[in-house]
């Protein structure tokens, strides 16, 4: 679902007529910042993502103004007034304890955003140094952490999950542990893949003969040049983040009460679903809109990256 | 083929050592005395002291755990620790519910998935392919408990078409397991129905470009037949692979939706063990999945032995 | 060889003739006045067109130029194979049996591929099914156009195979295509074509993607087939060594059109047309004869930038100011049968092969 980009050249019919374009290829990409602001400027022209990504700026706003558009406190409660529906006082209706519906959704913004972002952190801190060193050393260090890695992907997300939180205990922060812990082996495959392809390019072989060591090789060369494909797995995984992050609150061992986030506020809407069936319809919604975004993102960083390989 | 078989097993054994390894690890996440946290809040120093005997903490690491590791090869999992129940029978009743539910989103991702994507990539960028593509892309965002509680409001609560929750054995009575699995089975395998759909539909427009539907056609063959068995056979692996892939999903997601149509599976199971910090179980629990995902990646093996014939060879 | 006589015509007015070989056998295959365009970012561009061509029964016409001269779209067209969108054919008649080939609904088109008239392309490689045997490929060729039970048409299957000279082809027909070899896959694809023994067979450059030993035994198996088969043929190469083997009459193509056209033997000694000329000239000679090789200075104008006038006429070595006014009609040429886009072409004596 991405938009083509324009190209420069006027486009020649498809097969079977082949035209002579007489094109020169690109000059050879180097060992600097260069790919990643080519990488970024494509990606601005992709309009479907870039509208994405407006539309989550404009949310995570939202959730750091939340006690200023507020009508209520999402902690006030108003038991007489408890289950209306929406409309008049309350916009989106209210729940079990007569908490405003809105409210909680703006101020549950907070942490639905925030949350995975921990996760993502873990996922980093594992995945692209294992990630490194399994691609760049490769041998049986490549093969014990391929295999430790493939072992983690065997265990659905989820479950593994659940089993770390029933571990640690279970609190905002150690759910989101647990899943950057279940995500780190898929970020630990991307990053591999990454590195075995920069690790033969001719730059990294300058550097090696001029008798660089082998972490500084990494950490200087290889690097910038795998941020790419990290960045778009990152962004797909943010949107997992959520709605894993939501899966564990709904099943009471992710975000803990009195904190809600949207996982939590689908659990209370559930739990009150004869009595409120508004109530789960908004959180819901809200998910729905990040992740999709989320991937509007993903797919067009994969398109931009896409044609940065293209034109290697 | 025979030996193409025998590699690939034997590639399964480091991956099942890990996840044995790492089930059993879980024990030791738990900070402080695992004795203590596993013994609870009102514990009392013989209840801890039983504890310890019982799942062995005394004894050297490797001992126990080769303990546990032979247990478990000799089909024994452990007891739980609430109600002196074997976790291996705990389990095995459990487990055709949460299997059923997963083989029937499977099933109907098929059975969706792929027509609709052959159709979306046959007829690209019609109005068609683009109203699919953002109907996947939809299915795949939204959670699918959300699905799940949406399909019970509407269809079981408001409308009364069928039931809300429950489940029936199969044995009992075919036609009301159907009934009562159809609703979760659909929330679960939202997603998975739009990234088969998505991916058959690329497989599709991949293969429709290939040289041999040019040959296909110039040797008189119509569309119909064209589709129905080249552009299949040919878009098929990628196809059979994602699935693969989305059965561990499913049965993650299984867990979650089993809470929502309150279906008697490993996903109660594993959550009530959670909360009673019964590891015996959720190491049952979590091994078994990681034992399914592991066959059901070996499954998708050989059927790439039967739609890619070069791989025969290999 | 010249009883037929080209029709009079007026070399200012009027469409040329379409070239009409002697040795009177009717045509079974007329394409007139055919044009293809293709979509681009600025609308639609002619491709190919206008072109005449004629293939008589029993014989084989020979499609020559280099890649963007057409020749590969001119012979799509013909089975409407080209892709439509972004292709389509605004002009032309495809006359076969007396239809016109692009004025039949598309089932009944359907049902003359691979029966009446089949095809064979360039990639042996890529142009099976990977997925499945050789055998049964054909056979489903064979059942797509014959009500014979799928035990038969293995059979028959199996014969093709045998008779493309497959050996063991009891066995090789369980086969996957990976299993063969480049050239046997494209004995392959000669089996499904003439399984149904159609009338007529275009061979879109079988042999260029092939080593010249192969080369030389796929080329002596069509011939074989057609002397067997009475097919007539439409040869697509650019390599004229090929169409000195096993072409009758040729066409040759530049930049979407035909510049020049005639029986073989007599347009290798006697080209008409400059570009011709430049094609032969550039075959490698094994009797040293010439120093150096020679090539055609330039490069074959893409649809969008044809120059003014004659095609031809910037790469042209004998190139006057009114080559550039307009474009040359197909006038009869160095014989009754011969003709060439060329308004020099009276005058100059060009260098054949001989």
């Amino acid at each position: 679902m991405s938009t083509p980009s324009t190209s420069s050249s006027a486009p020649s019919p498809t097969t079977p007529v082949p035209t002579s374009t007489g094109s020169v290829p690109p000059p050879a990409p180097e060992a600097s910042p260069g790919p990643m602001r080519r990488f970024l400027r494509r990606f601005r022209r992709q309009r479907l993502a870039m509208i994405a990504l407006a539309f989550l700026v404009v949310l995570s706003v939202v959730a750091a103004l939340a006690p200023v558009l507020s009508p209520y406190d999402p902690a006030a409660t108003d038991v007489p007034r408890q289950f209306t529906p929406p409309g008049g006082a309350f916009l989106m209706g209210s729940d079990d304890l007569g908490r405003d519906a809105f409210s909680r959704l703006l101020y549950g913004t907070r942490i639905s955003l925030v949350a995975p972002l921990i996760a993502l952190a873990v996922a980093i801190g594992l995945g692209v140094p294992f990630g490194m060193l399994a691609g760049y050393v490769g041998g049986w260090i490549d093969w014990l952490i391929s295999r430790i890695a493939d072992t983690f992907m065997s265990l659905p997300a989820i479950i593994l999950a659940i089993a770390l939180v029933a571990a640690l205990g279970p609190s905002t922060v150690n759910a989101m542990v647990a899943l950057g812990i279940v995500y780190a082996p898929r970020l630990l495959r991307v990053v591999r893949g990454a590195v075995l392809v920069v690790r033969e390019e001719t730059y990294i072989e300058a550097a090696r003969s001029v008798g660089l060591s082998g972490p500084r090789i990494m950490g200087v060369h290889v690097l910038p040049n795998i941020v790419p494909p990290i960045i778009v797995q990152l962004s797909l995984m943010f949107g997992f983040a959520v709605l894993a992050e939501a899966s564990l609150s709904f099943l009471g061992v992710g975000v803990q009460p009195p904190d809600a986030s949207w996982g939590v506020l689908l659990r209370r809407g559930f739990v009150n679903l004869y009595e409120a069936p508004w109530l789960i319809v908004p959180p819901g919604i809200a998910i729905m809109l990040v992740v999709l975004s989320v991937q509007l993102i993903g797919d067009g960083l994969r398109d931009s990256l896409g044609q940065e390989i293209r034109r290697q | 083929m025979g030996l193409f078989l025998l590699r690939r097993i034997l590639g399964l054994f480091p991956i099942l050592f890990f996840a044995a390894m790492i089930t059993f690890l879980l024990v030791y996440l738990t900070p402080g005395d695992p004795a203590i946290a596993m013994a609870g809040e009102f514990a009392t120093p013989e209840r801890i002291a039983e504890i310890r005997e019982r799942m062995g903490f005394n004894d050297p690491f490797l001992h126990q755990f080769w303990s546990w590791a032979s247990g478990v090869l000799s089909g024994d999992l452990g007891t739980s620790l609430f109600n002196t129940t074997p976790v291996w029978d705990l389990v095995l009743n459990r487990l055709p519910v949460t299997l059923s539910l997963t083989l029937l989103a499977v099933l109907l991702s098929v059975v969706i998935g792929v027509p609709l994507g052959l159709l979306a990539g046959v007829r690209q960028n019609s109005l068609l392919d683009r109203v699919l593509t953002i109907l996947a892309s939809l299915g795949i965002a939204t959670p699918h408990f959300w699905i799940g509680t949406m399909l019970v409001l509407f269809l079981a609560l408001q409308m009364g078409l069928l039931p809300a929750t429950g489940f029936v054995p199969i044995r009992e009575n075919p036609w009301e397991w159907f009934l009562h699995m159809l609703l979760p089975a659909i929330a679960l395998g939202a997603g998975t129905i739009a990234e088969i759909a998505r991916q058959t539909r690329s497989g599709t427009i991949q293969v429709l470009e290939r040289d041999h539907i040019r040959t296909a056609r110039a040797m008189g063959l119509r569309p119909p037949a064209v589709v129905a068995k080249h552009v299949v056979k040919n878009a098929a692996i990628p196809v059979v692979t994602v699935l693969g892939v989305q059965v561990a999903h499913l049965l993650g997601g299984a867990v979650v939706v089993e809470q929502v149509f309150a279906l008697p599976g490993l996903g109660q199971l594993l959550i009530t063990s959670v909360l009673q910090r019964d590891i015996p179980v959720i190491q049952g629990v979590v091994l078994l999945t990681a034992v399914i995902v592991v066959l059901v990646s070996l499954l998708v093996d050989l059927s790439y032995t039967y739609l890619n014939p070069k791989v025969r060879q290999t | 060889m010249r009883d037929e006589l080209a029709s009079p015509t007026d070399l200012e007015e009027g469409p040329a003739p379409a070239p009409v070989p002697p040795g009177g056998p009717e045509p079974v295959l007329e394409i007139r006045e055919l044009v293809v365009e293709f979509a681009t970012g600025r609308g639609y561009l002619p491709v190919v067109g206008p072109v005449d061509l004629t293939l008589p029964k029993g014989r084989t016409l020979g499609l020559v130029g280099e890649s963007g001269s057409g020749k590969t779209v001119t012979a799509l067209s013909v089975l409407r194979l080209i892709p439509m969108p972004p292709g389509r054919i605004p002009a032309g008649r495809a006359l076969f049996e007396g239809h016109d080939l692009f004025s039949l609904p598309e089932k009944a088109m359907s049902d003359i591929r691979g029966r009446r008239i089949a095809m064979i392309f360039q990639e042996p490689m890529t142009s099976l099914d990977p997925a499945f045997t050789v055998g049964a490929q054909i056979s489903e060729v064979i059942r797509r156009h014959k009500q014979i039970s799928r035990r038969q048409a293995w059979k028959e299957a199996v014969d093709l195979l045998g008779q493309v000279g497959i050996p063991s082809p009891g066995r090789r027909a369980g086969h996957y295509p990976h299993a063969f070899s480049g050239g046997m896959r494209q004995r392959v694809m000669i089996a499904m074509a003439v399984s149904c023994q159609p009338d007529v067979l275009i061979a879109d450059e079988p042999t260029t993607a092939l080593d010249v030993t192969v080369q030389a035994q796929i080329l002596d198996l069509l011939k074989e087939l057609q002397a067997e088969l009475g097919m007539s043929m439409i040869f697509v190469t650019h390599d004229l060594g090929v169409v000195a083997d096993i072409c009758d009459d040729v066409a040759v193509m530049y930049a979407g059109q035909v510049v020049e056209s005639g029986p073989a033997p007599d347009l290798f000694e006697r080209p008409q047309h400059p570009y011709t000329e430049g094609l032969l000239l550039s075959m490698p000679r094994l009797d040293g004869e010439r120093e150096r090789m020679f090539s055609i200075g330039g490069v074959v104008p893409p649809p969008d930038r044809l120059p003014a006038g004659c095609r031809f006429h910037p790469r042209c070595p004998y190139s006057i100011d009114a080559c550039t006014e307009r474009l040359p009609e197909l006038f009869p040429a160095g014989g009754p049968d011969r003709l060439a886009r060329c308004i020099r072409s009276e005058e100059l004596e060009l260098k054949g092969t001989r």
